[in-house]
Parts: C-alpha cells; sequence; structure tokens
C-alpha cells in the first residue's frame, strides 16, 4: 500500500511541473540485467522507458518504468523481471565534444518473478530501495534533440540478492 | 514585462526544485519498509535446489509423538534429495513453528519445550516452498515403570559403544496407557562402577569381569538391567607396533585391539588401561582422549594397554624414545655445500653462489632459505675496499660478484617473523 500511494504522489508530482517552464525528454532503451541470489546469477534482457523534465539546466527529475523480455534458468530455477518503475534525479555534467556523463540517484521498485523447479514458487518478490547509477551520452549526428545513451544501474543490493542492469537506449529532448 | 515574466519564471522554477526535494525525502521516509521476506525468499529457493532437495521430514530422537509434560526433545528436519543420496540433516536451514505455543515451544534448531499441559499441536518445518508437519501430544501423566528394551544380559569385558534403551509405560493399566522411549529422559548409574559405566546418552561401556546392575530412572520410576561380564579376553595389541619416538610436548595416539575366544576383534582403545611404563610419558585421563599420550621429559617408556580390571591381560610392551623436539638455532653461509673462507683471484671475474642452510639445536642441517623471502644478503663490512657485492633479489639471492682486490664481509639474515633473526657472516678476500 505504501508502494502504491508513493507511486501515485510520484506520478501526480511530475505530471503537474510546470511544462511550460522546463525541457521535457523521453528515453527507450534494453538493458542487461544480472540479477544475483547467494552466488548464482540470472541474466535476462530488459526493456525500459524514461520520462523526464529539466527542473534546471543538467538537472533532471524522471520517472522510469520497465518490463523484462525473457527469464534465465540456473539450477532449475527460472528467474525474470516482471517489472521495474521509481522516480530518478539525473545529474549531467556540461557537454563536450557531443558527449557528457551523467549520476542518477533515485528510487523504485523492482519485482523478480522466480519459479523454482516447476512449482511457481517463491513467485512474484518485490524488492524497493534507492539506486543509482553512472551513465554516457552522446549526440547522434548533426541532431540537438538525439542521444545515444549508455549506462549501469544498481537497483538493489543487499543481504546476497544483487539487481544490476547495463543499459543502452535512445534518449530525445522536446 | 519581460523582466517581470523572467522573475516570474525563476520563482517557478525554484518552487520546483523545492518540489522535487520534497519527495524525494518524502519518497526516504516512506520506503522505510523491509525488503527481509522477500530475500529470504529467494534465498530459500536457491538454497533448496542446490541440495536437489526435493522433500523436508521430521525425525525424532525419542522417535514418538508424545512427549512428557515439562520435558525438552529434540526433532530433527531431515531433506530428501533428488539424486538418490542419503538423507541431509536441515534442521538449521528450515524455519520451525508450533501450531500452538500453550501446548509446545520450538527453537530454531529443533528443541521442542512441552508445556504442563494435557493437549496437541502441530509441529511444523518450513523451507522455501517445501513444508513437513506432525501432530505432537502433550501428556501429564505420570511415568509408572522404565523397562530395558533389546539390552544384552551378557557383554565382554572391554566392550564400548553398547547403546541402552528403555521405554517407559505411563498411566499403566487406564485407557489412555502408553509406552514410549524415554532412553533420553532418564538418568543412568551402574552399581559397580570399575567394572561397567553408562554415559549420559545411554552407551555401555565395561572394564572387568563380573556382575553389575545398570539403573535407568525418571521419577517416580526406575528400570534394572543385571548385566553379566564374561572374562573372553585372548588377547591385546597395542598400534603402533613398533618402536616410536615422540617430542616432549607432542602427543601420539595409540590404539587397542582385543582378540576375544570367539577370535573376534575389537577396538578396545577406549576400555582399555593405558600404562607408560615410565614418567617419560603419560596418558589422557580424558573421556574421548584414551590412548593419547604425551611426551612428559627425554628419555625412554614402554606403552602397554591391558584389558580387564579383574583379571588383567596386557598386551606386549611397545618401546617409545622421548625426544626433546630440535629447534632453530643458526643459519650458515656455505658454498658447495661446506662452510669456507672464500680466498678468490681477482682475475676470475666469474660470481659465486653461496647458499644459506638453517641449522637444528642438535647439530643437524635443516632446510635451504638461500632465496626465501625471509632472508636478506648484504655486505656487512668492506674490511678493505669495495671488493665484493652480494644480489639480494630473486632467485639471484646469494650470488657473489668481485670487482677488486680487498677483503668484504657477506652477511646473511633469515627472519621469519618468530622474534628473533638467524645471522651468519663470512668473509670473502680477493688477492
Amino acid at each position: 500500500m505504501n508502494r502504491l500511494f508513493l507511486f501515485l504522489y510520484l506520478s501526480l508530482f511530475i505530471i503537474s511541473l510546470p511544462t511550460h517552464a522546463v525541457d521535457l525528454y523521453g528515453e527507450l532503451g534494453a538493458g542487461y540485467l544480472m540479477n544475483d541470489v547467494d552466488q548464482t546469477e540470472f541474466d535476462s534482457i530488459t526493456t525500459e522507458l524514461r520520462f523526464g523534465a529539466y527542473v534546471q539546466p543538467q538537472v533532471g527529475i524522471e520517472l522510469y518504468a520497465g518490463v523484462g523480455v525473457n527469464d534465465d534458468k540456473q539450477i532449475d530455477i527460472e528467474s525474470g523481471l516482471s517489472y521495474m518503475a521509481g522516480l530518478a534525479v539525473r545529474l549531467e555534467s556540461p557537454e563536450s565534444e557531443g558527449g557528457k556523463i551523467f549520476f542518477l540517484l533515485g528510487y523504485g521498485v523492482a519485482e523478480i518473478d522466480v519459479d523454482r523447479s516447476g512449482s511457481g514458487e517463491p513467485g512474484k518478490q518485490s524488492f524497493d530501495a534507492v539506486n543509482y547509477g553512472l551513465g554516457a551520452e552522446f549526440r547522434l549526428g548533426n541532431r540537438n534533440d538525439l542521444f545515444l545513451t549508455v549506462k549501469g544501474v544498481r537497483y538493489y543490493s543487499k543481504s546476497g540478492i544483487g539487481i544490476d542492469v547495463a543499459g543502452l537506449g535512445i534518449r530525445a529532448e522536446f | 514585462m519581460r523582466s517581470v515574466m523572467k522573475a516570474v519564471t525563476r520563482e517557478v522554477m525554484k518552487k520546483t526544485v523545492m518540489r522535487a526535494g520534497l519527495a524525494l525525502l518524502a519518497l526516504f521516509a516512506l520506503t522505510a519498509c523491509s525488503n527481509s521476506a522477500e530475500e529470504r525468499a529467494l534465498l530459500e529457493a536457491i538454497e533448496v535446489n542446490e541440495l536437489n532437495v526435493v522433500s523436508l521430514s521430521l525425525s525424532s530422537t525419542a522417535n514418538t509423538t508424545v512427549l512428557e509434560a515439562g520435558t525438552l526433545s529434540s526433532f530433527a528436519a531431515m531433506a530428501q534429495v533428488s539424486n538418490g543420496g542419503a538423507d541431509v540433516d536441515v534442521s538449521d536451514q528450515v524455519t520451525w513453528s508450533s501450531s500452538d505455543s500453550a501446548v509446545f515451544g520450538v527453537s530454531q534448531s529443533g528443541e521442542v519445550t512441552a508445556n504442563n499441559i494435557d493437549s496437541s499441536a502441530t509441529l511444523y518445518i518450513d523451507w522455501a516452498d517445501l513444508s513437513a508437519s506432525q501432530l505432537i501430544m502433550v501428556s501429564t501423566a505420570a511415568l509408572d515403570t522404565i523397562t530395558f528394551v533389546g539390552a544384552p544380559s551378557a557383554v565382554n569385558v572391554c566392550a564400548n559403544g553398547i547403546q541402552l534403551q528403555v521405554e517407559g509405560t505411563y498411566a499403566e493399566g487406564e485407557a489412555d496407557e502408553r509406552t514410549v522411549d524415554i532412553s533420553d529422559l532418564v538418568s543412568w548409574s551402574s552399581s559397580a562402577e570399575s567394572l561397567a559405566l553408562v554415559d549420559t546418552s545411554g552407551v555401555l561401556e565395561t572394564f572387568g569381569s563380573g556382575n553389575a546392575t545398570i539403573s535407568a530412572s525418571r521419577s517416580p520410576a526406575s528400570g534394572t538391567l543385571a548385566l553379566t561380564i564374561n572374562d573372553t579376553i585372548f588377547s591385546v595389541a597395542v598400534t603402533p607396533d613398533t618402536a616410536v619416538t615422540v617430542d616432549v610436548g607432542s602427543t601420539l595416539q595409540f590404539t587397542a585391539t582385543a582378540t576375544y575366544d570367539d577370535t573376534s576383534t575389537a577396538d578396545i582403545t577406549s576400555t582399555a588401561t593405558w600404562e607408560p611404563g615410565t614418567a617419560n610419558l603419560s596418558f589422557s585421563a580424558s573421556n574421548g582422549s584414551e590412548g593419547l599420550a604425551t611426551g612428559v621429559i627425554a628419555g625412554s617408556a614402554n606403552v602397554t594397554a591391558s584389558c580387564n580390571v579383574t583379571v588383567p591381560e596386557t598386551s606386549p610392551a611397545i618401546a617409545v624414545t622421548v625426544e626433546t623436539p630440535k629447534t632453530l638455532t643458526g643459519i650458515e653461509i656455505r658454498y658447495s655445500n661446506s662452510s669456507l673462507d672464500v680466498n678468490k683471484d681477482v682475475t676470475d671475474s666469474s660470481p659465486l653462489d653461496f647458499k644459506a642452510i638453517l641449522k637444528y639445536s642438535d647439530g643437524t642441517d635443516g632446510v635451504e632459505v638461500t632465496t626465501d623471502d625471509d632472508t636478506d644478503w648484504r655486505v656487512s663490512d668492506e674490511i678493505s675496499g669495495e671488493s665484493a657485492s652480494v644480489n639480494n633479489s630473486g632467485d639471484d639471492k646469494g650470488e657473489v660478484g668481485f670487482s677488486a682486490v680487498g677483503s668484504t664481509e657477506i652477511e646473511v639474515r633469515y627472519d621469519p617473523g618468530t622474534g628473533s633473526a638467524l645471522v651468519d657472516t663470512i668473509v670473502l678476500d680477493v688477492d
């Protein structure tokens, strides 16, 4: 219930941003998810959509959401991402020769669907935590509004469980 | 007008940033929830499949589902594995629970404490999506009789490892009469402890031939077993069966094997009587350390093991030499495996390879440590001129080169970090 309330609150917050005063942007990408559980690693592919707004030059606030594309099977356990969603602050460096680096700090939830030996258990398990990451992006050709983005984000790391994503995407400014 | 718009826009931006900050603060405050249940679910799934566990079951040392009120009983969680292997004890991994803590409580290691009540409840174990359960009844009925089950009436002398078992009958003659294994609940005793002993787990050992009465007691009942210990010993042998050496302060494990009249043999290390022969050696008196000898002072000893305190049968003596342990006392620089003063002709520019050999207190050689990480070579004294140098790196440690006529002292220092370095020097004369 906490999470639902939080998600609605943050969604309303983003929608209420003064769009006339800020630049909006969106990003579509794919990621390689590495889910470590007690030294067993489940690797899968995810897709991700981010939508945000610059509230200051080089400072953006964005909502993100992603889903898993496939599952991985290790020691007779199938595991994959159900979804992830959350909010992040994006801090960019000044642009240099068409490229810049950025840092992401956010909070969100990632739900992993686990099927042990075809039993369906333990099923969907949600992990909410502060997430952080680092990336770089480069202008695509001569376009002022399109960027190729590469990033790595740690969504969860605690008690022998890790959820990390290395992603590649296209970001557009509106 | 434009400046007013700019000011308004800036104000909007400020408010936006403030709202963002507040939103993040709210976010952290709202989400102070724990993910421990979710973490446990994933970790347990991995643990179960790493062990190939397919099902769980419960077992009890008392082998009963009826517990006496106020007692403590041990249960074990056993995992059945898919590869056909033996069941695995997973008592420490599963989650234990009781359906009614008023009837009994259970610890996370499977110790069940029956409360003072006449009732029943279910004991559960859970691990990932696997589980097992057992209905357990707790009874306050009085214990009426204790009976030995399957106990031998006659045993060999020096026997050991004989597990005794007793059953208790509650509410005897009444409708709810029941008989259960209470071996873990009784106190054991022997009427002749020099001949027979029973430990707290009900394991019987015999030391001499004769008769003894073994008792199992739990208030208000008790049961007895009349035991005859037969003098059936034929011979005793000790291993090692040849002369051995042990350092002062070091230990040496002996074992004793008995051969009985019917030619059967048995390990009687724990029930034999051990004698060192002299004060140079001593045997441990600790339970579980029987036959373990310790060197006391340098000298000789003659070890024997005997069985049957009533009519002893003794093994042949084994000679033991107790020695003062040798210690590292020095280091020696050598060339071609011998000590020497080297006189070198300056026209011969070929280097010499020196060795560093450790020396023991008894004068014997230890290992070579020429290139050891704890070994350092250096020129300690240029007595007359810079005539020689020594390499102190890698595999070339100890290699001495010559450059001029003179006299040089070379030093090797071995310091393994024990507090005192071993040092040797050698003087090289170059003519």
